[in-house]
């Protein structure tokens, strides 16, 4: 029964898909963050109740992280552990308002910050933890650091010594990635690009190819994943999907094609609850309200069908996903 | 029950009608300039709008395989660009087909540009983004230019009353007939620059700063219609229904007839809960523009809620037909068939207006 709705709706559920997928490239192109930008105000308290400034006297760092992530917590530590390199910075942890503020590492000094709404985790566009921004005394931008690629302590040098005034290598601020993981990123531009274009097969080659390049970057995988689903190929996307959630557990995106391939494979029962867990949870849950809209209509529940998609309506007007 | 969902639908459709997804030629007015629409043809080269300015008058029409009026609109300006323009006219098209064009989509819209061997490049609007960018109501529209890039005429949809005033237009700006009006009056470029600064100030929920700015460009130039429309649908979405029958006011003194203007206005008496009002100044907008696909869909929203369930539903049907890619008419059409008991149907539409407004941003500013 399942199977049949699936190749019913295929077709369109490509469409929509690739839609959402556009959608994802253009809310990351429209929110970054960019050297030189001005960086936005906090609007935060510390535990103290202190407000807590994006820049001061010397160069900030801030590090936005979920507590609780396997990610978060090794950046952390890895920050930690750098001493002299990040002498003199101002460290502001800006914690996740999907969480609780954060243990800090012994010996590690910085401002706790939580961002109850998420209105700073908005005003910087940051679509992932952890991410670092560097900002300067003056108040600006010098990098912004998604996830903690390989070269993260020399980028970050790089970053606080340009925030400082001081001589820097200025490749190694503006990427200096390794050749795999620039690889990897160059694909996953492509494969975005293609995207946008329509181009499905051909976006899912070039993310299939980022994801050989570096089969650690999260984001190519998700891509990966969102386009065996665009293209049908609905079992691929759940083992993609799956393997995320082990590397990753609870990322909310990879949560969310795992309930839709779950959904076209055969397991709506595991997929409703996991849709559902991700409508209550996720900050973005447009997907997963389409996704339940979808299984309900094609069962012709109408009553929870239109609830979903009222529901998802609802939240694309406060500006969610 | 039904009767409280649908209320409640519409509760949520009038106070959070998204700022960002224009409605009408909401920023587009004679006098403006008119932004890029370059991007790729459908025969895979690069279309420039600047390549075809210039001649005394440039068109650029957004159409698509599935409107009906399309079809006729094309021929006819083919006709009108072969048989009188001489050389005069710069025409560009814009096929709005579909969001992400599937290859079958793409296949129609070359087959039907062949077939009617179209003189005139057709630019493909992936991601719906100049459509979503001008704000375009319905299905086909018109925008000319003078020789000088301005817009000098918006035809809103292709109304059996209105298309022969656009092509007199035409042969005014052309040289061929008499002049009846006066050449468009030149908008400071501020005052477009301080509503786009509006409009990107929402993307991160700065309504109070976003409304300091448009109130600045009013000053700036107090007949920018732009920013009285902008202004008025923040309002709307912010729940302050007073302050955007306010902006709507002002707007329809500038410009009294303005669809956009109207539209607004009677959405803020829906707010108010003067539905009888909203509704005479819907009709008066169908009235002004017969093509105004989002008058349409409101009014018959509003006739269904009302009972009268066969001219609300013909009402809303006209109104996706024009314009099937905006969310808010789709919303319009899934509350008003759901009132009618049509679950099937309600969902159906429920669900395209979620799928249009998770795409409807890929192109928004």
């Amino acid at each position: 029964m399942v199977q049949e709705l699936w190749r019913k709706w295929s077709c369109r559920c490509g469409a929509a898909l690739l839609a959402v997928l556009t959608l994802a490239v253009a809310a990351e192109a429209r929110f970054q963050l960019q050297r030189g930008d001005l960086a936005p105000p906090i609007g935060l308290t510390d535990s103290a109740g202190r407000p807590v400034a994006a820049s001061g006297p010397t160069p900030s760092i801030l590090l936005f992280v979920h507590d609780g992530q396997p990610r978060s917590a090794q950046l952390l530590a890895a920050l930690a552990t750098l001493g002299e390199a990040v002498r003199g910075a101002r460290v502001v942890v800006v914690a996740s308002p999907r969480g609780p503020l954060p243990v800090l590492p012994a010996g590690f000094s910085a401002v706790l910050a939580a961002d109850g709404d998420g209105a700073t985790f908005k005003a910087y566009g940051v679509v992932m933890t952890p991410t670092t921004v560097v900002v300067d005394p003056q108040g600006k931008v010098v990098v912004v650091i998604a996830n903690q690629p390989e070269n993260f302590s020399a980028r970050l040098g790089a970053a606080l010594a340009a925030a400082a005034g001081n001589p820097f290598d200025e490749a190694l601020l503006s990427g200096g990635e390794a050749p795999a993981v620039a690889a990897a990123h160059d694909h996953l531009a492509d494969a975005r690009a293609l995207a946008g274009e329509g181009k499905i097969e051909a976006a899912l080659a070039a993310a299939t190819a980022a994801v050989a390049a570096d089969p650690s970057e999260v984001v190519a995988r998700q891509l990966m994943g969102d386009l065996q689903l665009a293209t049908g190929d609905a079992a691929a996307a759940r083992a993609t999907f799956e393997q995320i959630l082990r590397d990753h557990p609870h990322l909310p995106a990879a949560e969310i094609g795992l309930g839709q391939a779950l959904l076209a494979t055969g397991g709506s029962e595991r997929a409703v609850e996991i849709l559902r867990q991700a409508t209550r949870t996720n900050p973005n849950p447009v997907r997963a309200h389409y996704a339940l809209g979808r299984f309900y209509e094609g069962q012709q529940r109408w009553d929870e069908a239109v609830a979903e998609y009222r529901a998802a309506l609802v939240k694309l007007k406060e500006g969610r996903r | 029950m039904n009767r409280v969902r649908w209320w409640l639908g519409w509760s949520l459709l009038v106070l959070f009608a998204s700022p960002g997804l224009a409605s009408g030629f909401s920023r587009l007015m004679v006098g403006m300039e008119l932004e890029s629409i370059d991007g790729e043809g459908i025969d895979g080269g690069s279309v420039r709008l600047r390549d075809h300015l210039g001649k005394r008058a440039t068109v650029v029409l957004f159409w698509a395989s599935w409107s009906d009026n399309s079809l006729p609109a094309l021929r006819r300006l083919a006709g009108y660009s072969e048989a009188i323009a001489a050389g005069d006219l710069g025409v560009v098209t814009v096929n709005v087909e579909a969001q992400a064009p599937t290859a079958e989509e793409r296949a129609r819209v070359a087959a039907l540009v062949a077939s009617e061997h179209l003189p005139f490049p057709v630019v493909m609007d992936l991601g719906l983004a100049r459509f979503s960018r001008f704000g375009v109501v319905a299905v086909p529209s018109a925008v000319v230019l003078g020789k000088e890039g301005r817009v000098a005429e918006l035809l809103i949809g292709y109304p059996l009353v209105g298309r022969d005033g656009f092509f007199r237009h035409l042969d005014e700006l052309l040289g061929k007939g008499a002049p009846a009006r006066p050449p468009a009056k030149v908008l400071p470029k501020e005052a477009v620059r301080l509503t786009h600064l509006a409009e990107s100030l929402l993307v991160r929920d700065r309504h109070a700063i976003a409304l300091e700015k448009l109130a600045e460009a009013e000053r700036v130039a107090p007949d920018f219609l732009p920013a009285y429309r902008l202004a008025a649908r923040i309002h709307l979405a912010t729940g302050d229904a007073k302050q955007a029958a306010a902006a709507a006011a002002s707007c329809l003194k500038v410009a009294g007839a303005d669809a956009e203007c109207l539209l607004l206005a009677a959405r803020a008496q829906v707010a108010e809960g003067d539905e009888a009002g909203a509704r005479a100044r819907l009709a008066s907008c169908i009235d002004h523009h017969p093509d105004y696909a989002g008058c349409l869909a409101l009014l018959g929203g509003l006739e269904v809620k009302a009972g009268e369930r066969a001219t609300g539903l013909d009402r809303l049907a006209r109104a996706v037909a024009l314009n099937p890619l905006d969310p808010e008419i789709q919303e319009a059409v899934g509350e008003g068939r759901l009132a009618s008991g049509e679950g099937e149907g309600g969902a159906a539409a429920l669900r395209k207006a979620v799928e249009i407004r998770l795409g409807g941003q890929l192109g928004a500013p």
